[in-house]
């Protein structure tokens, strides 16, 4: 029986409870409880639309990543280990799913239009370091991102895209440095 | 300390990472030069400006994904057809072929085959090495078909709740 504390009883079946853990959630999604499935993607939809909008700046795409990044989770629950956290390996499937899908669309992200955001603009200044992320290799701005946004420590990301720590380190000093530059030339125009 | 060795480290400067005289140096050039000021002070703000990147609301995915998700689920039956069908098939052109007393014959055929393609047998089998390629064939589809089947029982535990 897999774990399921915080869980209420209703109509004779057990219902994944807002509480649970994501590795409970997991583990009952694994053994085919879509309700834990959608509690999945409920809990995490926000960060991985924010992830994949800061990786494509395009909100129509970024939906479709992040619809695209919750079926592979889907698909690879069998391959998750549960006594392992859940969100590392998590991340790492968001992160590779992203790059493959730049690769398969094989396009360069450009400035979003506006469009999508309900009314509310994109503040000029966050517009400005949106189009130097853009600017970035794609697996340099997947490790700004996933660090800084997302909120991953060093050693999450490194082993997300596989890279030796102090690898990593360098990668990001480069990135923030090329966005730097960017940034202030951008304001000296 | 030169403006170029300045600006190649002040992202190490910002994280703390510079050694306390490289630190030092770094800092009284930057009293000095304004435009390395500028490029500091954008630099240390980076990371506060990473975090906070705003983004459009997101929507509600969990519909379009347990969709998509119940949509592939439901095509592994016609997959377990298909794969049940490669088997019996399999199964029954290995019996028609050779009966059950005749798999002996095939299995013997066939070593006699590998003899031959080793090198310890001398005589050429005719058709050259047909028992092995159509034994090898029947055993390989007859794996495949249940490694197959294995596998969607395997997606097949997860059922729409």
């Amino acid at each position: 029986m897999p774990c399921v504390s915080g869980a209420v009883v209703a109509l004779g079946r057990v219902r994944p409870a807002v509480e649970d853990s994501s590795e409970a959630l997991a583990r009952l999604a694994t053994g085919g409880d879509d309700r834990a499935f959608e509690a999945l993607i409920r809990r995490y939809q926000r960060r991985v639309h924010g992830f994949a909008y800061q990786h494509l700046h395009d909100p129509d795409e970024a939906q479709d990543l992040a619809q695209e990044i919750f079926v592979r989770l889907y698909r690879a629950l069998d391959r998750y280990d549960t006594a392992r956290a859940f969100e590392p390996w998590f991340w790492k499937l968001a992160a590779n799913v992203s790059l493959n899908y730049i690769r398969r669309n094989a396009r360069t992200p450009s400035p979003d239009s506006g469009e999508g955001w309900g009314g509310d603009a994109q503040p000029p200044e966050a517009a400005g370091l949106g189009e130097a992320l853009l600017e970035l290799e794609p697996s340099s701005r997947l490790a700004l991102v996933l660090h800084y946004y997302s909120g991953l420590s060093l050693e999450e990301v490194s082993a997300a895209l596989g890279l030796t720590l102090s690898a990593l380190k360098s990668r990001m000093h480069r990135a923030r440095a090329s966005l730097r530059r960017s940034l202030v030339e951008a304001a000296a125009w | 300390m030169t403006c170029r060795s300045v600006r190649g480290r002040l992202e190490a400067y910002v994280d703390g990472r510079l050694e306390a005289p490289a630190a030092q140096g770094l800092r009284a050039h930057l009293l000095a030069c304004p435009a390395c000021a500028e490029q500091h002070r954008v630099a240390a703000m980076l990371p506060a400006r990473l975090r906070a990147l705003p983004a459009p609301a997101a929507p509600d995915l969990a519909p379009a994904v347990l969709a998509r998700v119940r949509a592939a689920r439901g095509r592994p039956e016609l997959s377990f057809a298909l794969a049940t069908l490669e088997l019996v098939l399999g199964c029954l052109i290995l019996v028609q072929l050779s009966g059950f007393a005749g798999l002996a014959t095939a299995a013997g055929g066939a070593l006699r085959d590998a003899g031959w393609l080793l090198g310890s047998s001398r005589s050429t089998p005719v058709p050259v090495p047909g028992d092995l390629f159509l034994f090898l064939g029947l055993v390989g589809l007859i794996a495949c078909s249940a490694a197959h089947l294995a596998l969607l029982s395997r997606s097949g535990r997860r059922r729409l709740v």
